[in-house]
């Protein structure tokens, strides 16, 4: 199995006493499934962010695909064509609708208009919103809304996904119907896809869980799944 | 969607600042539009009647900027005409005048035998002849103001003219001029046996070296006397430069406050969008996007305030010039070379105004962007 990302001794701070990360190796492998649990203000989140090149570390080493980034060029390639990112608060654009917050995706990397048109009604019919294409986030629910960023994330055919609490903001039913569709794309798609939630049960849906408190990984549990 | 309808949606959001912003523009480049080409209109009229009236050298007192004051020996002319090359001089004598009407206009005075009549291209009527008692010939845009034709006599400043002739349309200072035997204005603005300037002709104007020589010479000679060549009056007329000056200067603090607008509204609007922006990072977008997507922001502003601009002001310089207070006075000239500048002016002013904000956006953090409320 080849590593997507890998880090050695990674460490942020928050001033004199906040160890969001510390001093934390982790190592994730191409197809796995990893949710990264723990309190609220455990530091999971930055994490995540230090994956994404989002945050920099104040130690330690990141390799991400066999890759170690130098800056912001080599980040901004990671991010647009190896990586996508799902959030809590779902962040589309507000004066978009669900097609062209895809569409933006994949300014750069697709480099004809129809055919980023095309891709992006493909990914919505994926997530089951074609019927919605045209619609902008406000006439959305939640979790239409967060299907079109799960969409958006998948845009550009990336390697690994990350999702920071991608049902937070939902209700349970709603949570489930997300967490069904990220389990699916990751299976049928072989992403890689490594999730940060606070609750046991979403956690559980993963195929390996990292428990995380106080800038550490407590544990690292590989399921039975 | 293409990149370029991005900039289009951004602004669109906030419609109400956007237009605002856009009538600031409108009023910055039309004021420039308003005053360059006021100052140029002038300048052109004044290098054109020259032209026309076939001066090839004009001669006005040495340092005087206010050409309408000056007074000089018509003696002089005699000795300028004595000069080896120069085919012959007309005094002039030229003021402004407040008729009983109120109307303010311009009045010029020249000898009978001189060649500046030649110039004057009637409509109606005919030029002033020895035996007319106070002749005098009107422009167009006058007779037309007034309502005077050939035949019409009129008082200024209690004394009885009457008008022999109406000038054809051509040059502002034509269209909007009396013309009078010049003894009669120095009798009417009491400034006998007095003169402002001289119009020379010489013998060969083509050449450019002859010129350059006799305008040595002359100088050289008359050393109270200012000599410049008929077609470059404008360019160094004291008066026109400052006009220049103050029209530069108004437009200069217009487009200041343009670009005020600019930075401001793409300010307000980066720091409305800090989130948005942060997202745009977080999902791969490279810095020059971003940096390319409030530039185009800040073009687009000013592009639709530049059009805007533009036609705000060659409509609105067409419509006070047509006041009857000002009508004559200002001539303003809005060619396609004042519209490239302006054009020009406001991609730049936009793409300048843009930048402060486009680096800031750049500049912003993408994980703390993204937790900005």
């Amino acid at each position: 199995m080849t590593e997507v990302i890998k880090l050695s001794k990674v460490s942020k701070y928050f001033g004199a006493h906040i160890k969001a990360v510390d001093n934390v190796s982790l190592s994730i492998e191409e197809g796995e499934f990893v949710a990264i649990h723990g309190p609220s203000g455990s530091g999971k989140t930055t994490l995540l962010n230090i994956m994404a090149g989002i945050d920099s570390p104040d130690k330690g080493r990141i390799v991400v695909d066999g890759v170690e980034p130098k800056g912001i060029r080599d980040w901004v390639e990671i991010r647009s064509r190896k990586m996508g990112f799902i959030f809590q608060a779902f962040n589309l654009l507000p004066t978009l609708t669900a097609l062209e917050n895809i569409e933006i995706r994949m300014y750069g990397i697709v480099k004809s208009s129809r055919e980023r048109e095309q891709r992006a009604f493909d990914l919505l019919k994926k997530v089951g919103l074609e019927t919605r294409a045209n619609h902008r986030p406000t006439q959305l629910s939640g979790g239409e809304c967060q299907r079109v960023a799960i969409a958006r994330a998948l845009a550009n055919y990336p390697k690994f996904v990350l999702a920071d609490e991608p049902t937070g903001n939902l209700d349970s039913k709603t949570s489930d119907k997300i967490l069904d569709l990220l389990a699916t794309l990751h299976q049928s798609n072989q992403i890689t896809l490594i999730m940060v939630t606070h609750e046991k049960d979403i956690a559980s849906r993963a195929t390996r869980v990292l428990s995380y408190g106080d800038g550490k990984i407590i544990s690292d549990i590989q399921s039975s799944f | 969607m293409y990149f370029l309808e991005l900039p289009f949606k951004n602004l669109s959001r906030r419609p109400l600042r956007a237009f605002f912003t856009l009538v600031g523009i409108s009023a910055a480049v039309g004021s420039f539009m308003g005053f360059v080409g006021l100052s140029r209109g002038m300048q052109g009229a004044c290098r054109e009647i020259l032209i026309e009236r076939g001066t090839h050298i004009f001669a006005y007192p040495e340092g005087i900027v206010d050409l309408l004051g000056s007074s000089l020996d018509p003696a002089l002319g005699h000795q300028i005409a004595s000069l080896k090359g120069v085919k012959q001089v007309s005094e002039e004598l030229i003021g402004l005048m407040e008729l009983d009407t109120g109307q303010v206009i311009f009045v010029t005075g020249w000898p009978p035998q001189s060649f500046l009549w030649k110039s004057v291209s009637l409509q109606r009527g005919r030029l002033p002849g020895p035996n007319d008692k106070h002749p005098v010939i009107l422009g167009k845009s006058i007779a037309d103001a007034l309502g005077y034709d050939v035949g019409t006599e009129f008082t200024i400043r209690g004394k009885k003219f009457t008008v022999v002739g109406i000038c054809k349309l051509g040059p502002l200072a034509r269209n909007n001029t009396i013309i009078f035997p010049i003894e009669l204005l120095q009798k009417l603005t009491n400034r006998d046996n007095k003169v402002s300037a001289f119009n020379i002709q010489i013998e060969n104007p083509q050449d450019p070296r002859v010129m350059r020589k006799i305008i040595g010479q002359l100088s050289s000679k008359f050393r109270e006397l200012c000599f410049v060549e008929g077609r470059s009056v404008s360019d160094n007329n004291k008066m026109l430069q400052i006009f220049r000056a103050m029209a530069w200067a108004t437009s200069a603090v217009a487009l200041f406050i343009g670009l005020a607008m600019i930075i401001n509204t793409l300010l307000m609007s980066v720091l409305e969008r800090t989130k948005e922006i942060g997202i745009l990072k977080a999902i791969g977008w490279h810095p020059l996007r971003i940096l390319s997507m409030i530039l185009l922001e800040g073009i687009l502003l000013a592009a639709c305030g530049g059009i805007a601009g533009t036609l705000l002001g060659i409509v609105g310089i067409h419509w006070l010039s047509q006041f009857p207070q000002v009508k004559g006075f200002v001539y303003p000239l809005i060619d396609s070379g004042l519209i490239i500048e302006v054009v020009l002016g406001t991609f730049a002013l936009g793409l300048i105004g843009s930048i402060y904000p486009a680096l800031r956006a750049v500049s912003l953090n993408a994980a703390e962007a993204i937790r900005y409320e």
